[in-house]
């Protein structure tokens, strides 16, 4: 059942994918020996961000009516959501990790490299899921198109509490690289707030989705 | 043994919204029937069928499809049920091709020489999108997809509407095919009677949320009828004949039940038979004869 519902979407998705793919290409040949992580970043933001595409196709078909007449149940439908949004995740983590492997090939060789590569990675592609994981039971709520606009409202104010955060840290005395040492460790926890961020946001999406009139 | 079993009983659905609500619907469709489901846009025709299937939650009532008690048994129900939507369809990114590559994974029962034999007979290119395909064509593709994992019982919300006769007819067509098969059953909503005048074995009229009438199609056309008379006439009318009341300037016009009887008891009336439109319109645009006629 979700294989099918998979299938529809990369089907519904491929002319949309491989202009992705060709976007992503460029850019990572334009980055080629600079700033690897700002590139992964993009990678896997596009990549995540098609997730929210195949929603609003679905919105223009009405689709979601339709599968319900079929042998499908609502989680599965919310459960492949989630689905797509892992593996374009993985795509990007892995479209970056094929762009650090061409540089430490024809540049670097440098061990110590590899291991920052994968860990960098590790941690755009769990920013990516931790996204994804906070749009899509809006997108289930709203639909895709306020979700969009929440979403960008939501950026802006955790940017300006951010600024906020900086000038009451310049206030208060405490030495910037303090802050920035613990930064760099809490940053590993990344990972596992993305796995909590995501269960609790399935289980919330399907939450929505289960009373949703179709 | 246990009586036969219906392919679809609705018993006493009940669905409010603010505005509209759906009160009391009950149906039953016996295997081997179809059933047009009539009503003026609006009347609750898809309303209906969205809570049967559970698309939307339905306030009280039962459903059950092919003996299966809905929504406990919703999967096994629906593995064997095909539904063409008015309003829900593949994207229009999907070739037929792909679309049959998906249904394959969803419904166990699949067959997929059976959608690429509809596909043909449709005229349906196999490789191009869905999207480029006429609104007849686009409905052939759903009734293709809907038939292909061969369900027993086919819900068609508004089957034939802003359809060419060409394309009505082939879609009728296949219908009848289908019901061939005693173990099979369609639902078929239409506001175009003429469609269901030709197909369906029963009837059942919504307006405004509530079932008007539910019986055999024969058996109603057979006792339908339209009386046209003088007020004072119609004041002599005996009981329980008289539904339904339209006037002009020039007199009335009354929808009548069991009019053979009512043309034998009273020769000198003009009694016309009564289609399926003109009942709808008796019911949408007329009133009710006065209450002391229905005695």
């Amino acid at each position: 059942m979700i294989k099918g519902l998979l299938l529809k979407d990369f089907y519904n998705m491929k002319k949309t994918l491989w202009m992705m793919l060709v976007f992503l290409v460029v850019m990572g040949a334009l980055f080629f020996g600079q700033s690897e992580v700002f590139f992964g970043g993009i990678a896997v933001f596009v990549l995540t961000m098609m997730t929210v595409t195949t929603m609003s196709y679905d919105h223009m078909a009405k689709w979601d009516s339709f599968a319900m007449t079929m042998p499908v149940t609502r989680r599965q439908l919310v459960a492949e959501k989630y689905l797509f949004l892992l593996m374009m995740a993985a795509a990007g983590g892995i479209l970056a990790l094929l762009l650090d492997g061409v540089r430490f090939f024809l540049l670097t060789r440098d061990a110590a490299g590899v291991t920052t590569s994968l860990l960098t990675t590790l941690l755009i592609v769990s920013a990516g899921i931790l996204y994804g994981s906070v749009l899509l039971p809006l997108v289930f709520r709203f639909g895709t198109e306020k979700a969009r606009l929440i979403l960008l409202l939501s950026f802006l104010t955790l940017f300006l509490l951010g600024l906020a955060a900086k000038s009451l840290v310049a206030v208060s005395g405490i030495p910037a690289e303090t802050i920035y040492t613990v930064l760099d460790r809490v940053i590993y926890l990344l990972p596992l707030v993305a796995v909590i961020g995501l269960i609790l946001s399935y289980l919330i999406s399907a939450h929505l989705f289960s009373k949703k009139e179709l | 043994m246990s009586q036969a079993v219906n392919a679809l009983e609705i018993h006493h659905l009940t669905k409010g919204y603010s505005g509209f609500s759906l009160e009391d619907v009950s149906l039953t469709l016996p295997k081997g029937c179809i059933m047009g489901l009539i009503g003026e846009n609006g009347a609750g025709k898809t309303t209906t069928i969205k809570a049967a299937l559970g698309l939307i939650a339905k306030d009280s009532g039962d459903v059950s499809i092919l003996g299966m008690e809905m929504p406990a048994n919703e999967q096994a129900a629906k593995a064997q049920i095909g539904v063409v939507l008015d309003d829900g369809h593949f994207h229009e990114n999907l070739t037929p091709k792909e679309i049959g590559k998906i249904l394959k994974t969803i419904y166990p029962t699949w067959d997929d020489s059976l959608y690429q034999q509809y596909l043909k007979r449709f005229s349906l290119p196999f490789d191009q999108r869905s999207g480029s395909f006429s609104k007849g064509m686009g409905r052939k593709l759903a009734i293709a997809a809907a038939l292909a994992h061969r369900p027993k019982l086919l819900i068609m919300d508004e089957a034939t509407s802003g359809l060419d006769p060409v394309v009505r007819e082939e879609i009728l067509d296949i219908l009848l095919e289908f019901i061939e098969d005693e173990e099979h059953a369609v639902l078929l909503s239409s506001h175009i009677t003429s469609d269901l005048d030709k197909i369906a074995d029963y009837i059942t009229f919504l307006h405004e949320g509530k079932v008007v009438l539910s019986r055999e199609k024969d058996d109603l056309l057979s006792s339908m009828g339209i009386l046209k008379c003088s007020e004072k006439e119609l004041k002599k009318l005996p009981a329980g004949f008289a539904l339904r009341l339209r006037q002009s300037q020039f007199g009335c016009e009354v929808l009548v039940q069991n009019r053979r009887a009512l043309s034998f008891s009273h020769p000198g009336l003009t009694i016309d038979p009564a289609t399926l439109e003109d009942m709808m319109l008796f019911y949408i645009r007329g009133k009710q004869v006065s209450p002391e006629k229905q005695l």
